[in-house]
Order: C-alpha cells, then structure tokens, then sequence
C-alpha cells in the first residue's frame, strides 16, 4: 500500500522536531451499497476510501493529522508539521521496522467484489418477496446489502509493520406495516466478517419473513406500561444491553481520565455472581474480528467480569500510558479519519445455568424484550437507554400480548447487580457503535437473562 | 486539483454511453484541538477531500465516488457507475439541472478565521478549562473540551449547463463537565458556534456547562403518570429535527411517512409554523443552491399547522408534477442524493418561556433527551426517551429530576402543542440543523418510580 523505505521516512520525519513515539495508518477501502424498495433496485452505490494518518505522542499529548493525497512530499512535510505541533525535544530515533506477517484467523473464502452484482440483486428480491408475503398489510420493504473489504496497513517508530484486511457483510430488511392510518416498522439483519459465504449459512427469506412479522405483531401491540418491573431479554442483539450499560464505561476512553463510574473499580464486586463477560475481538470471522487492532497490536480474549468481579479494561496505546497498564489489543477507529483509541471488538456476556422458560416463569408481571433496537449511555453518570423493538407483557409466568413503544433505562452500577439470572442460550448479534473514534462494527451477544427490576418507559399508565 | 481532469471524465463517461453526467467535488481543511490539565492533550489537522460522480445511461442514474482524485482512477468512476446504472429498476425519471434559476448572492467564507494563530486558539481552550475548574468546587472534572474549525469547498458541475461553487468556514468551541456531591454525579455540556474566532463566547459555554451539571445534582425520578410537559427549546429541535424524514418527499412517495395525501391538511396545533429558509445570514446551513445546484429559497412546510409542502429534488418533483423546492441533499461525496432542509425552524410565539410556564399548576421542564436515534421510530410516530429536567410547581421550575422516561406519538403531540414561547434557538446537536423555541406540550406519559 505504502513502500516499506517510504514508510520509515515518513516516521523519523514524524519525530524529527519533537515526539517520542509515531504511527503511521494507511487505509484502502472498497464498499459496495445496493438498496431494494418494494422489489425494485432503488440505488447501487461503489466507491473507493483512500488515505493516510500520522499520530504522534509526546508523553501524554498526542497530534494526529490525516490526508487523502499519498505523494511522498505531502507526507513528509505533514509528519513534520505533526511533529512541531507535539512538541518535546527532538529524539532522533531510529526507525528499523520489521515486517509481522500474523497468521489469518479470518480468511475469506469468496470475496464479494467477485460476485457479480445480478446474484447480490437476487438474494436481495429472495428477502424482499418473503417479507413482502408474509402479510397483505405490508406495504413497504426495504433490503439493503453492503460489502466492504477494508485494506490497512499500520507502522510505528517501535518498528512495527504490519497489515490486514478486514472483509465484512451484511444484510438487512426494514418492514412497514400499515392498518387504518397506523404505520409500524421491523427491523432485522445479520452481518458477519466473511465474504459471500455468508449467505451459504444464512436464509435470508428467513430475515424477511422476521422483518415483516415483528412490524405486523407490533401493529397489533397496545401501547407497553409504564414503570418498573421485571424484565426478560431475550439472546443475539439482546446483549446491546451490556455494550451499553456496562461496556461503554470499561474503554480506556473513559476509565483513564477517571470520567466512567467504573473507573477504579478493578477487582471490585460490580455485578451479580452469575455474570461473566468478555471481549473477543479473536472470534473467527465474527462482525467485530480483526486479525490486529487499529494501532497493530493482535486483538485477544479479554476478561472483562467474572462471576460479578471487574477484571479488567479495554486499553489503547495512549490511555495506557496514562493509566500504566498493558494494551489489550482494543484499538479501534472507523477510518484514517480517526485517531484511534479504545473501543469494543465482539462484547459477550457468557452463558449461565438457568433455563428460558424458568425466567418466564419466575416473573408475575413484567415485560419480555424479544428485540432489542439502539441505545446509548453517559458514561460519566452511567446512565443509559435502550429502545425495545419487539416486546411482550409477562403476566402470571407466561409471555402474552404485544406491547409497543418501550424504552428501558437504568444506570450500569445498579443494573448489573439487578441481572438474576442468565440463560444457556448464547448467541451472537451485530450493530453499528458510535464514539469518539467515528462508527464503527461492534459485535455483541448474551443467552436470554432475567433483570429482576429495570424502568420501562411505555405510554400505558399503571 | 486538476479542472482538466473532469473534462477528460466527461469524455470517458460519453464513450461509455453516458446521455449526462455531473460530479460533486468537495474538499475540506479541518483543526481540532483539546487541552487537558493546561496542556494541549490532543491536536488534529487535516486536509483532504473527495469526488462524487453520476451519469445517466438509458434513463438511469448510476453513482460511484472515490477520495483519491487522479487521472488513474477516472475509469474506476465510470464503470462502476455505468455498472451501477445498469442494475436500477426503479422507474423513476431522473435528470440533472442545466443551471438555470437566480442564485441568491451570500458569502459564507471569512478569511479572517485562517489568520488566528494556533497560539490564539490554545489560549481560550485554557482560559475555558480555568475558568471551569474555578466556577464551583463541585465541578470536579472536564471530561471533554475542544476548539475546532472547518473550512470547505464544494463545485458542482455538469454537462447540462451547471457549474457552481461554494467555500464556508466555522469555528467551534465546546466543553462537557462532570460535578459531583453527595456521591451524586452530573454532567453538563455547552457549545459555541460561529463564522468568527472573536464571537466566540467562552464565558457562556462555561456558563452553560456548569450551571447544567449542577442544577441536575440531586435529581430523582419522580412518580409514573401523565402530565403537561414543556421542552427547553434547543431540546426541542433535537426531538423535531429526528421525525424530519416524514417531510421528505422520496419518503411520502415510497409509503415511509405517514404525512403521504395530507397536503393542506391540518397536522398539528395552530400555533406551529415551520419554516425552512435556506438565506438565514447565520444560519450554519445556508446555502445558494442544494445538491443538484438547483437555486435555493424560503419556504413554509406547516403554517399555522396546516401541513403546507414536502421537501423536493428534481426527482421527487418530477413525480409530483411540481418543481423543486431546492432541497436536494448529499451529505457527503460519498452517498447517493438524499434530501433535507437548510435552516429549519420553527416559528416563535409571544411569551417569553417563563410567561409560558406560569400558566401550569404543574408539570415537568425537559431539558435533556438520549436515545434520539433509538427511542423513537417516525413511521409509527411512536416515542419513549430518556430524559432529564425539572418538575414545575405553581408554574414555576422546583427540583431536579433524572432517570424517567417521556412517552408519546409524535403525530398526537403536534395537536397537543399548547404554548410556542419566543426563545427561538438552533442547535447543531439534532439530526441536520434545526432551531425551535420552548414549546409546552398539554400530557405526556411519564415514566418514573
């Protein structure tokens, strides 16, 4: 992407007038984008992201500066610009880098700029009939495909050089329901790090189908109640309950400078015993794998809770320094736009002993989230919201009527001491997860569990 | 970069087939620079930039972009856009504009802002953090706080006739705080915005931020139920500016908003007037000419709450069977033409907010929403968000409160609109630019203890 002598050019010239440690991120992207309305191919979008950013650190102080334009004159002359800007005395470090070849953990087996852009059309109308079948009060479909493959190619003044090239797809279904003048929507995709084999594991009249039930079942929701109760959250996308109330405040982003109210809390009962949860960001071909993170370093297994007690943070390069612990492989940034810093890879809470219909039944009133939709949180008071897509009443330990509109909040210190019970039916979801480091893939997952008392927003009053 | 590059695209493209072809060039120069502990802890710059090109082949509409613009990639732009154009269904007739129509004459650019030194920069950055470590002892940390300016430059030009320019520059400066007591933490957050480094009011993001975090401490739910609720006025352009896809005419066409056949219909309360008024001499998003280089102007999309247009692009309106409203759209280089306002806002009444108040025995002040892109979906109309504000008592502002939700519909809320005060104020914090004054709402469901 970059010659290697370049390369090491562009670094000494990064620590020529000041800095003690510069990086060098080179990104190539190609994206694919097609969207269906109503079973007609509505846009079809390609494109090619290209450029480079320098980052230096002076102690505690970094400087990042980023372009499009790739001539050896222009990179120079910024990593010069850079390194004034950072300030510090002069190093004259040498930089020797050395080529780190890491083993694929992620191969891809066809790569969807291969295929030609009829047989993506193809799966597309498969999803968009399904759904638009299921029910004639369907009156809108929308199927979105998106492929990337994302080249990059990381060096620094420790002598790392290393690239990867991170492929991922997805595929979603969005539903518009329509009855009397009232209108509601369904969501549902899948994505994965892989290449068009995805779809040799998928059935993507399956993800119409759903897309198109959750917005029929939610036109015949009533509106959900209002105020605290119980509640059941069902597995996959259920887990952006995790990313948001707890995972969010573990990044170093936030921990190092003490603006997360997880901050100090290592080794510290946070959660109830039956909590276990990590960040992998090794999983093969999962939505948020990479072979090395955003500054190099292989991503790992990182132990973030077990049974209850705060193990450990998600750390970058430069929170590290501040907070005098090793990195953990976290880095992440959604292109050379982006200085990086820590962020979620794939966020799991493990599975538990307890069974799906145990938490039903164990619940005399209260709501069961079967989908899950977006959120976020303040990591600085920990408070947090997330939106329920599809969810039920649970009365007299049973799931009955559809319910509409609801929205959970909470803080992350006292809910994660509220979740009862976990189930044994772990498995994997994906979003989109935006921080200071741009959007980027965020993987999540949980087996259903049981909160014993969580505030549902809802219009219905008690 | 090289103008003689778009002439040799244009030839590509019309070998290729192509009937007409246009491309949006667009480059910026940014800074940003945050400071920690009186040191500067982060310093960002950059320079870069990014073409968009699109053609019609046999009467469709293909699009393909790139950032890296040189003459090696010209093929790359044509065939992925002819192969692009190839695969649409949609029966949409599509064109592009041949630049007819009167710009309106404003300079958006002050060369006055490349002049401030760096050094300048860095000053109010550490007089703001100074100023907040010493506002009150329970402000304990500055978790974020950045200067940033922006300088961009876009060109429009096609084989129609088209070829339009524009260069705009801003500068920013924000800061979120952290106070604690009583083992109870908040936060507080405040911007500025402005064309010029010298508007730039520091004191008032200080201000702002501080007062915020510690007017919030102590706050608690309160009890679950439904009662009148006033939203603080940049709140509420948030909350507006995210159901602003239902005016949107590609979606009413394609059955994504409910407001499809309710033209001169009446949507909402008398007392709402929206307009969107692409000339506002500070507005931070006016523009001559929108996305398709069609000439922009002001126009009413609700008066007195009779639902009076929808938001066009040449497409849109060529299928309506009217012209356009100027409101075509692209975000960036990178997507395909969407559509949005300018500066959108809505009308301010004849109270000031605390008049507004006065007339409530009781009710909640909201002045703080999360969750905007989750908590509500605009099809349904349907809402449940976090938020955080104030309980009113015999119409005044009493005591803090965190942790419940505000629920409704959308649809319902806008007949429900009780009292518009006359504090019109924008915000950059929704989706788009939007301002809206403070506006009381007659019941809501709260959802608490």
């Amino acid at each position: 992407m970059l010659d290697r002598k370049l390369v090491q050019e562009v670094l000494a010239a990064a620590l020529s007038k000041g800095g003690d440690f510069a990086e060098i991120y080179v990104e190539d992207r190609l994206n694919t984008s097609i969207d269906m309305m109503k079973g007609k191919i509505e846009s079809s979008l390609s494109g090619r992201d290209y450029g480079v950013g320098i980052r230096i650190f002076n102690g505690l102080n970094s400087v990042y500066t980023y372009t499009n334009q790739s001539d050896r004159l222009t990179l120079l002359k910024m990593a010069q610009n850079a390194s004034m800007a950072v300030g510090g005395m002069p190093q004259n470090l040498a930089v020797d880098l050395t080529i780190a070849s890491p083993h694929d953990k992620h191969p891809i087996r066809i790569r969807p700029e291969q295929i030609p852009k009829s047989d993506k059309i193809n799966l597309m109308r498969l999803g968009s009939e399904a759904a638009t079948h299921y029910d004639s009060r369907i009156n809108q479909v929308v199927v979105r495909y998106l492929d990337y493959t994302q080249n990059v190619l990381i060096a620094n003044s420790e002598g790392r050089f290393v690239e990867d090239s991170r492929t991922r797809t997805r595929y979603t279904v969005s539903t518009v329901a329509g009855k009397n003048g009232k209108m509601q929507t369904g969501f549902i995709g899948k994505g994965a790090g892989k290449g068009f084999e995805l779809y040799d594991e998928i059935d993507v009249a399956h993800i119409g189908r759903e897309a198109a039930r959750v917005a029929c079942t939610m036109l015949d929701a009533k509106p959900s109640p209002s105020g605290k109760f119980p509640v059941v959250i069902e597995n996959k996308f259920g887990g952006v309950i995790f990313h948001e109330a707890c995972g969010h405040g573990l990044e170093a982003t936030s921990v190092a400078k003490g603006n997360s109210v997880f901050a100090g809390k290592l080794g510290e009962k946070i959660a109830s015993e039956v909590v276990n949860a990590v960040d992998d960001g090794t999983i093969p071909n999962e939505w948020g794998s990479m072979n090395i993170d955003d500054e190099g370093t292989p991503t790992k297994r990182n132990v973030l809770i077990e049974n209850g007690i705060l193990k450990g943070y998600m750390v970058d390069k430069l929170n590290a320094r501040r907070m005098n612990t090793d990195i953990t492989g976290s880095a992440r940034r959604q292109s050379y736009k982006y200085a990086p810093t820590s962020r979620m890879t794939n966020t799991y809470i493990l599975n538990g002993h307890s069974k799906f219909e145990d938490m039903i039944q164990s619940v005399e009133k209260g709501i069961y989230a079967k989908y899950l939709g977006g959120g976020s949180v303040n990591t600085a008071t920990g408070e947090f919201n997330f939106a329920v897509q599809e969810a039920y009443l649970i009365e007299n330990g049973t799931i009955t009527s559809p319910v509409k509109g609801a929205t959970l909040i909470g803080t992350g210190l006292d809910i994660l001491k509220k979740i009862e019970m976990v189930g044994d039916n772990f498995e994997s979801g994906e979003g989109m997860c935006g921080s200071v480091s741009g959007s980027i893939p965020a993987g999540l997952g949980q087996p259903a569990l049981k909160v014993s008392e969580i505030t549902v927003g809802g219009r219905e009053e008690n | 970069m090289d103008r003689t590059l778009i002439d040799q695209l244009f030839e590509l493209g019309k070998a290729r087939g192509f009937s007409a072809q246009e491309i949006f060039y667009q480059e910026s120069k940014d800074l940003a620079i945050s400071v920690y502990e009186g040191e500067v802890d982060r310093f960002t710059s950059s320079q870069e930039g990014g073409m968009s090109y699109r053609g019609i082949l046999n009467g469709k509409m293909g699009y393909a972009y790139t950032e890296s613009v040189d003459a090696s990639v010209l093929e790359f732009l044509v065939n992925e856009a002819a192969e692009n154009a190839e695969v649409i269904e949609s029966e949409d007739v599509v064109f592009l504009h041949d630049g007819s129509g009167r710009y309106k004459e404003m300079d958006f650019y002050n060369p006055k802002l490349d002049a401030v030194t760096v050094e300048e920069k860095i000053k109010i950055l550490l007089k703001l953090e100074k100023e907040l470590k010493s506002f009150d002892p329970r402000i304990k940390r500055i978790s974020n706080n950045r200067y940033s300016e922006s300088a961009s430059y876009k060109w429009l030009k096609n084989t129609e006739g088209l070829d339009v320019t524009d260069r705009q520059n801003h500068c920013l400066a924000y800061a979120m705080v952290i106070a604690e007591e009583n083992g109870d933490t908040r936060t507080g957050f405040a911007y500025d915005l402005s064309r010029s480094f010298e508007d730039l009011n520091i004191g008032k993001i200080v201000e702002e931020s501080a007062s915020e975090a510690l007017s919030l401490l102590g706050a608690e739910p309160i009890e679950s139920g439904s009662m009148p609720v006033v939203f603080k006025n940049d709140v509420f352009a948030q909350f507006f500016s995210a159901f602003m896809g239902i005016f949107n005419a590609e979606r009413v066409q394609k059955e994504l908003s409910p407001l499809k056949g309710r033209i001169n219909d009446v949507i909402a309360s008398e007392k709402l007037t929206l307009i969107d008024d692409p000339h506002l001499k500070n507005g931070m998003a006016s523009s001559a000419f929108d996305a398709e280089g069609v000439a922009t102007f002001s126009k009413r999309i609700i008066e007195n709450g009779i639902l009076r247009s929808f938001l066009y692009n040449l497409k849109t309106a060529h299928k309506d069977g009217i012209k356009s409203t100027g409101n075509a759209s692209k975000a960036s280089y990178k997507g395909t033409l969407g559509i949005a306002p300018f500066n959108i806002y809505i009308e301010g009444g004849e109270n000031t907010l605390t008049e507004m108040m006065e007339t409530l025995s009781e009710g909640i002040y909201i002045t703080g929403l999360q969750g905007l892109h989750a908590g509500l979906d605009p099809v349904s109309g349907d809402f449940s968000l976090q938020s955080n504000g104030y309980t009113i008592v015999g119409g005044k502002v009493d005591r803090p409160v965190s942790q419940i939700t505000v629920s409704g519909n959308f649809y319902d809320l806008l007949n429900q609109i009780t009292g518009i005060a006359n504090d019109l104020e924008f915000t950059i914090l929704g989706s788009g630019y939007m301002g809206s004054p403070s506006v009381s709402v007659s019941n809501l469901t709260i959802s608490g203890k």
